[in-house]
C-alpha cells in the first residue's frame, strides 16, 4: 500500500511538472508573439530598462567593486606563494568575465528585479488588473510581459560588463594600489585576457542565457499566480520564493553548460 | 453588433463539481437583466464567458450572434472592444491615475488624439461623478470611488454591451444608491444592453427588466416582482421572504 502511494505520488508529481514546463513552454511563444506585434512598445521598454538596469546600478557597482577586491587580495596571497604576483590582472579579468561577472550580476538581478516582476505580475494577476486588460483587448503579453523581457535581454549584457569592468577596478585598487603589484604587468594581464574572443563571447552568451531564463521564470511565476497552490498574499509570496530559487538554479546549471559548451 | 447575449446548453465543471448544468439564457437588446444566486453559483464565471475570460466545457455562448467559443483571436478583440466589464473590485491598475485608467482603453485601442481623448476621459468622469478624482490613485480612492472609476473606464468606448460582476459588494446603502441610480442614468443616456450579477436583493430589481435566477446549476427566468408579490422561483421567493421578514423584525 505504501508503496502504491509512493508510485502514485511520483506520478502525480511528475505529471505537474510536465504540465508546468508546457504551460511554461506556451507562455514562452505568447510573449514572443506579444513582443513582435504592434504596438512596439518602446517607451514601456525604457521604463523596464530604468527600472531593471539604471535602478540597479548603486548595487551592481558596489558588488562589483568589492568582488574584485577580494579577488585582488586573495589573487596577490596566492600567486605570491608561486612569485607570479604580475599574473594577477589575467586571473582577475579571467575569473570576472567568464564567471563572477555574469553569474553575480544574474543573482543580483533576479533578487532584485526577478522577484518585483514577479510579485507585480502576480498582484496584477490576483486583483484581476490582467483580466481587465483581456477585456479591454490589451494583450498582457505585449504590453505587460514584452517589455519586461526586452528590458532584461538588454540590461544583462550591459549590467554584467559594468560589474566585470568595475570589478577590474576593484582588485587593482586592492592589487596595485594597496598591495603594490606592479601597475604595468596588472594592465597588460587585463589586456592579454581580453584580447582572446572566447572570454567576450562567454561573457555575452552567459548574460543573455541568465536573462533570458531569469525573465521568463520570473514573469511565468507572477503571471500563474492563483491558478495552481495557494492564492492571494500567500500565492504571490510562494509564486515569487519559486521564481528566484528555480532562476537561482536554472542560472548555476547553465552556468555549467554554457562554459563546457564553449570551453569545448 | 447586434447587442444580444446568449447562452445555449453550457456546461461547466470545476473537476468533479459541475457548476453550469446546461445554462439557457437570453438577454435582450438593449435591456437590464440581473443574474441572481447563491454564493458560489457561478454567476461571475457565466459573465466571464462572454469575453472569453473563462471557457465552458460544453454549450455554445453567443455575443450578437458569434459564438465566442468558435470565433478567432481577432473577432474576440472586436467582441471585448464593444463590451465593458466592470470587475468586482473595480480591476482599476493601480500604477495609474484615474485618469490614465480611463484613457487606457481609448489610448491603446482607437486613434484619438490626445485631446479628445482628454475631452472623452473628462465626460465619462463626469458622467460618474469623479472629475475631481481624476489625478488620486486607486489607493486614494474609497471602495465605491473605485467602482465609479470602474464604470467610467468600462463606459469609456461607448461598448453596446455592459457586464458587471457585483458591483455594489462591499458598498454602504448610500453608495449602493447611487450606483443603481448612475446604471440607470447611463443606460437611459448610452442605451447598452447590461447583465448585472449581483447579491443585492431586492435592491438591485429596481433597475431590473427581467431577471435570472441561477441555482444549482440552472438559469431560471422570471419577471422582476412587485411588493409582496411571488416570483413562482422558490430560491427567489425564499429570499425575498428572509428580507421582509428581517426588515419587519427591525422596523417592529
Amino acid at each position: 500500500m505504501i508503496l502504491l502511494n509512493t508510485a502514485e505520488n511520483l506520478g502525480s508529481r511528475t505529471l505537474d511538472r510536465v504540465e508546468e514546463h508546457g504551460r511554461w513552454g506556451l507562455f514562452m511563444l505568447r510573449t514572443l508573439n506579444g513582443i513582435f506585434s504592434r504596438p512596439f512598445r518602446f517607451s514601456t521598454t525604457l521604463r523596464e530598462i530604468r527600472s531593471i538596469g539604471f535602478d540597479s546600478l548603486s548595487l551592481i557597482i558596489f558588488t562589483g567593486v568589492f568582488t574584485g577586491m577580494v579577488l585582488g587580495l586573495q589573487g596577490y596571497t596566492s600567486l605570491r606563494q608561486f612569485g607570479s604576483e604580475g599574473a594577477l590582472g589575467l586571473g582577475v579579468a579571467l575569473s570576472l568575465f567568464t564567471e563572477l561577472g555574469p553569474v553575480l550580476t544574474a543573482l543580483l538581478l533576479t533578487g532584485r528585479s526577478g522577484s518585483a516582476m514577479c510579485a507585480e505580475l502576480g498582484v496584477m494577476r490576483i486583483s484581476e488588473q490582467t483580466s481587465a486588460l483581456h477585456s479591454m483587448a490589451i494583450d498582457p503579453y505585449n504590453y505587460l510581459v514584452g517589455p519586461k523581457w526586452l528590458g532584461t535581454l538588454i540590461c544583462f549584457p550591459v549590467l554584467s560588463f559594468l560589474f566585470c569592468i568595475v570589478g577590474v577596478g576593484g582588485a587593482y585598487m586592492a592589487g596595485v594600489m594597496l598591495l603594490g603589484v606592479n601597475h604595468a604587468s596588472f594592465f597588460h594581464g587585463i589586456v592579454r585576457a581580453l584580447e582572446g574572443e572566447t572570454i567576450l563571447t562567454m561573457c555575452t552568451t552567459k548574460s543573455l542565457v541568465f536573462g533570458f531564463f531569469m525573465a521568463s521564470v520570473c514573469t511565468f511565476k507572477g503571471s500563474q499566480v492563483g491558478s495552481r497552490g495557494p492564492k492571494g498574499a500567500v500565492g504571490v509570496s510562494a509564486a515569487t520564493t519559486e521564481a528566484v530559487v528555480y532562476t537561482s538554479v536554472t542560472v548555476l546549471l547553465w552556468d555549467y553548460l554554457i562554459t563546457s559548451l564553449i570551453i569545448g | 453588433m447586434n447587442a444580444h447575449l446568449t447562452l445555449k446548453n453550457v456546461v461547466k465543471r470545476f473537476g468533479t463539481q459541475v457548476v453550469h448544468g446546461g445554462l439557457n439564457l437570453d438577454v435582450p437588446q438593449g435591456k437590464t437583466t440581473i443574474v441572481v444566486g447563491h454564493s458560489g453559483a457561478g454567476k461571475s464565471v457565466m459573465l466571464k464567458y462572454f469575453i472569453g475570460l473563462m471557457h465552458p466545457d460544453e454549450g455554445e455562448v453567443l455575443v450578437g450572434g458569434e459564438n465566442v467559443e468558435t470565433i478567432g483571436c481577432k473577432q474576440l478583440n472586436e467582441i471585448r472592444s464593444n463590451v465593458g466589464f466592470l470587475f468586482q473590485g473595480a480591476a482599476l491598475f493601480d500604477s495609474m491615475t484615474t485618469f490614465e485608467n480611463v484613457a487606457l482603453p481609448l489610448r491603446e485601442k482607437t486613434r484619438l488624439s490626445s485631446s479628445e481623448i482628454r475631452k472623452r476621459v473628462l465626460e465619462k468622469l463626469d458622467l460618474v461623478g469623479m472629475v475631481e478624482a481624476v489625478d488620486k490613485y486607486p489607493a486614494e480612492l474609497s471602495g465605491g470611488m473605485q467602482k465609479r472609476v470602474g464604470l467610467a473606464r468600462s463606459l469609456a468606448r461607448d461598448p453596446e454591451v455592459v457586464l458587471f460582476d457585483e458591483p455594489t459588494t462591499g458598498l454602504d446603502p448610500e453608495a449602493t444608491f447611487n450606483i443603481y441610480e448612475l446604471f440607470q442614468a447611463t443606460q437611459k443616456c448610452l442605451g447598452y444592453t447590461s447583465l448585472i450579477v449581483s447579491h443585492d436583493l431586492p435592491k438591485v430589481f429596481r433597475i431590473a427588466d427581467q431577471i435570472a435566477v441561477l441555482n444549482r446549476g440552472h438559469i431560471t427566468v422570471c419577471e422582476r416582482p412587485s411588493i409582496g408579490q411571488e416570483t413562482g422561483e422558490e430560491w427567489l421567493d425564499r429570499v425575498l421572504e428572509i428580507e421582509k421578514k428581517g426588515l419587519e423584525g427591525v422596523l417592529l
